[in-house]
């Protein structure tokens, strides 16, 4: 790999960070557990769209584990691990598939597998399915802030192509 | 139209997104009707920690559940009710959740792997702590 893509990867992982460690102060809006914006997935949406998916996935990885130790323990490092990897699956597939003005669309899918694979290691972790009973209101969220953070991905790239 | 244009090339997922939403808006108004049953079950970390029967609580008193990792939360055990009033995660998404006396949905921290559900169950030892 060249110095070129590792300077632009180390930004690209330190915008998420940033990103990501800001929102943690932000208090749960919900008294629903995982309702969040996902801000930092901005980043991950974006990478996954204009590198390859190898980058992205390393992206994502340094992110999660960085700011999990930054600010959450080790229990969140295991919910987010759990979250991004069906996230990033099916960002990076969609990615390929689907044309640069669709990023909205990865991104909500991305959001929706995020959101799920939450709740699978919960179910893993408490030993029981009752979690599940939080999916709806989780999937609602998921293509809010899906749609946001993905439209936001959508206008850092038209901005950055043209810059 | 540049946005009608947009609306129409993306009319599958918009559908796609849109059925989402109102099935899962539509589940959780169903999600209303209770199971009935009076049983609390308390789990830690995946193993059941305690089992009280709100039914039969006269006195509401307070259980203090800990975790491995130095964590912990305040359970408070009322006549009918149950809730976390105080808890050593960041968020306090479990003490924004309330009490819950018989609805289908638990309390949830899942920072400190609690989990606190009502069920039907068979009688418990305990119904009352005293002192």
């Amino acid at each position: 790999m060249d110095a070129k893509r590792l300077a632009k990867l180390a930004m690209l992982t330190t915008a998420a960070l940033i990103i990501f460690t800001f929102e943690a102060q932000i208090p749960a809006p919900t008294p629903i557990p995982g309702i969040k914006l996902g801000l930092a997935n901005i980043i991950t949406v974006y990478a996954a769209f204009t590198m390859t998916g190898y980058e992205a996935v390393l992206i994502l990885l340094c992110r999660i584990v960085l700011g999990s130790l930054f600010t959450g323990t080790a229990v969140s490092m295991l919910y987010s691990l759990g979250g991004g990897a069906l996230c990033i699956i099916a960002t990076i597939i969609l990615a390929k598939v689907l044309g640069p003005g669709q990023m909205w669309v990865a991104s909500v899918c991305g959001a929706i597998c995020h959101n799920l694979g939450q709740l699978i290691v919960a179910a893993l972790i408490m030993g029981t399915a009752a979690v599940f009973v939080y999916l709806p209101p989780l999937m609602i969220s998921a293509v809010i802030t899906g749609a946001f953070t993905g439209f936001a991905a959508q206008y850092l790239a038209n901005r950055l192509r043209r810059g | 139209m540049k946005a009608k244009e947009l609306l129409r090339s993306h009319r599958f997922w918009l559908a796609a997104f849109a059925a989402l939403i109102l099935l899962s808006s539509l589940s959780m108004l169903f999600m209303r009707r209770s199971a009935g049953g009076s049983v609390a079950v308390i789990t830690q970390d995946g193993a059941e920690f305690q089992r009280i029967d709100l039914s039969k609580v006269k006195e509401s008193y307070e259980i203090k559940v800990t975790n491995p990792s130095g964590g912990y939360n305040l359970v408070l055990v009322e006549p009918g009710a149950i809730s976390v009033i105080e808890a050593s995660c960041p968020d306090h998404v479990c003490i924004a959740q309330g009490k819950i006396g018989d609805s289908l949905r638990p309390i949830v921290c899942l920072p400190n792997k609690l989990m606190i559900t009502i069920s039907g169950g068979e009688a418990p030892d305990i119904d009352s702590v005293s002192g």
